[in-house]
């Protein structure tokens, strides 16, 4: 008998030994965890983290045990009201997910004690490998909650194939777009020689005026309200120049995305985020069915002034919302293998994003393109990256719903505000309608 | 078999032999709980949980799929006869056909007008990804490829979504979906193509017939533009002249499908596929999927094999994660062949539990044997106890009473053995005794023949002697007289008559030599007959005497009897004289008187006689000391 239980106890031991001698993990093949995941990579399109997800799922996740299953692909402006209602529980909502992509904001609002902390499951070699402020930024409360995943910036694009009629009958040519002067410019020449058509539709408005103050040398100012000081000249006056553009019928704010403006024929160009590339038709196609290469061209965002540049560093990153230890580290495990080098690069380059490593970021230079469009926008982001200083949008508690009520205004007078200019209103009057109605925000 | 033969090892104490028998039955009970276990399939019925679980999982499926997509056929059947009254009206007003309309922009727009918001309420109403019309014109029909292009509206909503807002336009005039508050969809063109379409020369065999009839489901194929994969239902919109005027019908999404069919379910990973296949194989990347509600989904993908039947559960492989499920045909319209449903566990999943359950009843039998080893150690030990102490209590002399009336009652009769065997004993030792005083006496008569036949011997010897003296006598007597007889034949004649009368004389002495001879033989003989009286009288004696002996040794224990002879050495002075009174015979009053000594302090010697001969009473002592005394005497 003493013999028994001094076996069971060994044998007990020396699981106990073994157990220790196991790899750390809560992982297991023979026991597979799900992770759900919220993206924004093409919504409404071919959407390359899709192919990724399925291709971890029969590589690194059958081999660790981890299924990760898309259950939302979303828009960017959409993903963090969806989130909120989801973790609300708001009647009609999707679950909470396991891993989404947010802005930082959007974590803040969460509660980045609600979320995982990656510096939990990185090394800090392995976060060595990334770019620094791109961590910085997704780091809250000195918990780095938002993994960078992919980076973009704004460009200009523009339908090359009517570009060059417009062109070839006006003289204007895209050097002249290099600049917001020459851009308006060019934007009243095409409304005229398109016979009242928007030259260019503008996904992101506000974020134009807030480069255009920091490139004047000004410091942008808020309210407590996280709105703009309306006192500021400087603020007002490169608010006017867009709101004059957009009273004229030259430019306006998009309907939902430029892209579908331009693929229409709506709009000659549009800019919005680097990222809308992946949206964009090879064909545009007009009302009577007819159509055309889009032959897309893309153009850095034109300058303000001869001062430093700025240009906007945006982008979701991924967040993963802490349910279980073995979830958050099944996540981690994704995010691994879905930032590595080479494999982030050509994420990136499919999706017109930047890169967010630093390995990926140098073979970019070399990356062989298999498109045109493509290549176009990665030589304007290089041109951006090399000339411009990068700026982070704002996150203050409910700013993006000021933003949005701002663009809704907008998009319900800028037809009629046009209509009136064509009709002969003064152009200042109209355009100051606009900026009422953006004072009107608090 | 052999535990029973081995428990028959004399070897084994009364415990051990306990414990194997009981040990044994325990055994045998377990034996026939596994039997009736095995009998009654109590070691598969986790297979068959398995395939209860599934099949009820199954059943869910498959009511929820039929239900669905009942539904979605019977609404675009509906929306057919909706859509053809819509046109017919309009034609009818506008005095055009659908062929007329083809190129004219304003009656395209104006049909879109009027059905894009009784699509979006249907896209809205009906469980579906998306809602379309297409009809059979085109906007612009000296375009390339235009008898590819049909114009219509294709209305669309993110399929992850529960919610139906922010409805999409796929296909169709993105200024009236504007107008209505649509959005064009990312990969929006303004008209459909047919070559694109799933499936479109099948619906066009069968729009001859009726929507009712003609409803048909498309093969799964991905959205132009899109990563998006969907199935489309479809029916055939008719005029009343039976004229062809388009198609319309819903569109259900591999997402909209992962999402709102997502099945409750206790199993941690399970994956339902709608797919086709013929029975033997599944096309599950050209099927629709979806995990469970509690979070797990895995698309399957690849062709799926079904193997080897366990118990109606069937081995899915060809996946690189290979599931074990059950599969059912399904049948959606007259149109297309059957579909197949399919609900699959993760194999890894299933031989888990199936370890799981193995490993459960391994551990049952290991407790059951780890409480029937106890408690066959308990209860032997609990039985035994009592009766090991009865036998220490027989080896102390000692009985205390032990809870067991056999025991008790084994005791009386022991103790009642003890007193006859006592009784015995003392007869014995009388016996012993009168043997003793016989074979004194018997020694004695001995030593008295002896001694008369060493007398008679003396006697014979002399008798022999003198006889030989006689006959030397004689002897030389015969010499002389024959000297005589030859100085008398040498003077033979004149001694004639002294010859005779010397003759006559010599002849007298002769026979009295002969007389004296055969009296002196008579004699002898008669002593030697009284010697060997003697002799018999004493090996009568003798062989009494090793009788009794003989008869003390076979109730006397050799090795407790040497014992008794070397305990003799360790006795002390007051113990052996003590022992050797017993050993003259002496009884304890005669030794009391002897030695003067108290009872209690006879008690006490005796005690310590006792324990160090080896002996548990007096009537064994002298047992043994007649014993010992016997072979002193014999010189053992």
């Amino acid at each position: 008998m003493k013999r028994f239980v001094s076996l069971l106890v060994s044998a007990v031991l020396l699981m106990l030994l073994l157990t220790g001698c196991a790899e750390n993990t809560s992982l297991s093949p023979s026991d597979p965890v799900t992770v759900t995941l919220w993206h924004v990579y093409g919504e409404q399109a071919d959407s390359p983290m899709n192919r990724l997800v399925e291709e971890f799922n029969s590589s690194v996740g059958l081999e660790k045990g981890i299924v990760v299953s898309v259950t939302n692909v979303t828009g960017s402006s959409k993903i963090s009201g969806q989130l909120e209602a989801a973790i609300a529980g708001t009647p009609g909502a999707l679950e909470i997910p396991d891993l989404f992509s947010c802005h930082t904001n959007t974590a803040v609002v969460i509660g980045a004690d609600k979320l995982v902390d990656w510096n939990d499951f990185f090394t800090k070699e392995e976060l060595s490998d990334f770019v620094p402020e791109f961590i910085e930024d997704g780091t809250k409360d000195e918990k780095f909650v938002v993994f960078p995943v992919s980076k973009s910036t704004y460009a200009l694009f523009i339908n090359g194939s009517q570009f060059e009629r417009f062109s070839a009958d006006t003289g204007v040519n895209y050097d002249m777009l290099s600049t917001w002067e020459g851009f308006f410019d060019a934007a009243q020449k095409y409304y005229e020689w398109s016979g009242g058509k928007t030259f260019c539709a503008l996904d992101y408005l506000i974020r134009h005026v807030e480069l255009d103050v920091l490139a004047k040398g000004d410091e942008l100012e808020y309210t407590q309200n996280g709105w703009y000081d309306l006192e500021s000249e400087s603020v007002k006056e490169s608010f006017m120049m867009f709101a004059n553009a957009i009273a004229k019928g030259h430019i306006a704010v998009s309907d939902l995305y430029a892209n579908t403006q331009v693929m229409t024929g709506e709009a000659l160009s549009g800019i919005g985020s680097t990222a809308a590339i992946g949206y964009y038709n090879d064909e545009v196609t007009y009302p009577d069915n007819t159509k055309e290469s889009t032959n897309l061209q893309v153009l850095p965002l034109p300058r303000s002034g001869e001062g430093t540049q700025y240009m906007p560093q945006t982008g979701v990153g991924l967040a993963a919302y802490y349910k279980n230890e073995r979830k958050a580290e099944a996540a981690a495990e994704f995010i691994k293998w879905f930032t590595q080098g080479e494999r982030n690069l050509d994420f990136v380059v499919s999706t017109g994003y930047m890169p967010v490593n630093n390995a990926a970021f140098d073979a970019i230079e070399n990356y062989d393109f298999d498109s045109q469009g493509y290549l176009n926008l990665y030589s304007a982001i290089r041109q951006m990256r090399e000339e411009y200083i990068p700026v982070v949008r704002p996150d203050f508690d409910g700013y993006y719903d000021k933003v949005n009520e701002l663009y809704d205004g907008i998009r319900g007078m800028q037809a009629e505000l046009s209509q009136r200019s064509d009709s002969g209103e003064d152009v200042s009057v109209l355009a100051n309608e606009i900026w009422e109605l953006f004072s009107s925000i608090r | 078999m052999r535990l029973l033969r081995m428990t028959k090892y004399p070897e084994w104490t009364l415990k051990r032999k306990l414990f194997g028998y009981m040990l044994l039955l325990a055994a045998v009970l377990i034996l026939t709980v596994m039997v009736g276990f095995f009998l009654l399939g109590r070691f598969v019925i986790t297979q068959k949980d398995v395939y209860d679980t599934l099949d009820v999982q199954m059943e869910v499926f498959e009511r929820d799929i039929e239900t669905h997509f009942d539904h979605l056929f019977a609404a675009s059947i509906r929306l057919s006869y909706n859509m053809s009254e819509m046109l017919e009206e309009y034609f009818a007003d506008n005095d055009v056909s659908i062929r007329s309309i083809t190129d004219s922009a304003d009656d395209i727009a104006a049909l879109q007008e009027k059905m894009i918001e009784h699509l979006s309420f249907k896209l809205l109403q009906e469980e579906c990804s998306g809602v379309f019309v297409m009809l059979d014109t085109t906007i612009n029909s000296a375009l390339e490829n235009s008898d590819l292009s049909r114009t219509g509206i294709y209305l669309q909503i993110n399929g992850y979504e529960d919610s139906s807002e922010n409805m999409l336009l796929y296909r169709g005039s993105s200024n009236i979906a504007k107008r209505h508050g649509i959005m064009p969809h990312r990969k929006w063109r303004l008209e459909f193509r047919t070559d694109l379409f799933p499936n479109y020369d099948k619906i066009m065999e069968l729009s001859s017939d009726l929507p009712e009839t003609a409803y048909y489901l498309t093969d799964l194929f991905k959205l132009p533009g899109t990563s998006d994969e969907v199935m489309l239902l479809v029916s055939p919109i008719k005029g009343s002249d039976g004229s062809f005027l388009g198609v319309c019908g819903y569109e259900v999404s591999k997402s909209f499908f992962m999402t709102h069919h997502a099945q409750p379910s206790k199993l941690d990973h399970m994956v339902c596929l709608l797919s086709p296949g013929d029975g033997n194989e599944l096309y599950s990347s050209m099927g629709l999927s979806c995990g469970i509600s509690k979070g797990y989904y895995r698309a399957p993908s690849g062709v799926l094999t079904l193997e080897g039947e366990r118990g109606g559960l069937l081995e899915f492989s060809g996946d690189s994660v290979p599931y074990i499920g059950i599969t059912r045909p399904i049948s959606f319209t007259p149109n297309n062949e059957d579909s197949y449903l399919s609900v699959m566990l993760l194999k890894d999943d299933y031989d888990r539990s199936i370890r799981k359950s193995t490993l459960q009843n391994l551990l049952l039998l290991v407790f059951v044997l780890f409480f029937a080893v106890n408690c066959c150690l308990f209860f032997s030990r609990r039985f035994l106890s009592p009766l090991l102490k009865g036998l220490e209590q027989l080896k102390s002399d000692r009985h205390a009473g032990t809870n067991i009336p056999e025991i008790d009652d084994l005791f009386e009769f022991l103790a009642e053995k003890d007193r006859k065997y006592e009784e015995k004993v003392n007869d014995l030792i009388r016996e012993n005794r009168t043997a003793l005083i016989e074979k004194e006496s018997l020694l004695r008569d001995h030593e008295k023949a002896q001694q008369r036949l060493d007398e008679l011997l003396l006697a014979l010897k002399v008798k022999d002697r003198q006889h030989e003296e006689a006959l030397l006598i004689l002897d030389r007597e015969k010499r002389e007289i024959q000297r005589e007889k030859d100085k008398l034949i040498s003077e033979n004649i004149s001694a004639q008559g002294d010859r005779d009368e010397l003759l006559s004389s010599l002849y007298k002495k002769e026979l009295e030599y002969e007389e004296s001879l055969q009296l002196l033989i008579r004699e002898k003989n008669e002593l030697i007959e009284q010697v060997e009286q003697a002799k018999a009288n004493y090996t009568a004696a003798q062989e009494n005497l090793s009788r009794i002996a003989y008869k003390m040794r076979q109730e006397i224990d050799p090795d407790d009897y040497q014992c008794f002879l070397n305990g003799i050495r360790d006795l002390t002075a007051a113990e052996r004289k003590i022992f050797d009174l017993y050993f003259d015979g002496k009884s304890a009053k005669e030794i009391l008187d002897i030695l003067q000594i108290k009872e209690n302090t006879l008690k006490y010697h005796n005690k310590g006689i006792y324990s160090k001969l080896g002996v548990s009473s007096r009537k064994q002592l002298l047992q043994y000391a007649s014993l010992m005394k016997q072979q002193n005497e014999n010189g053992e």
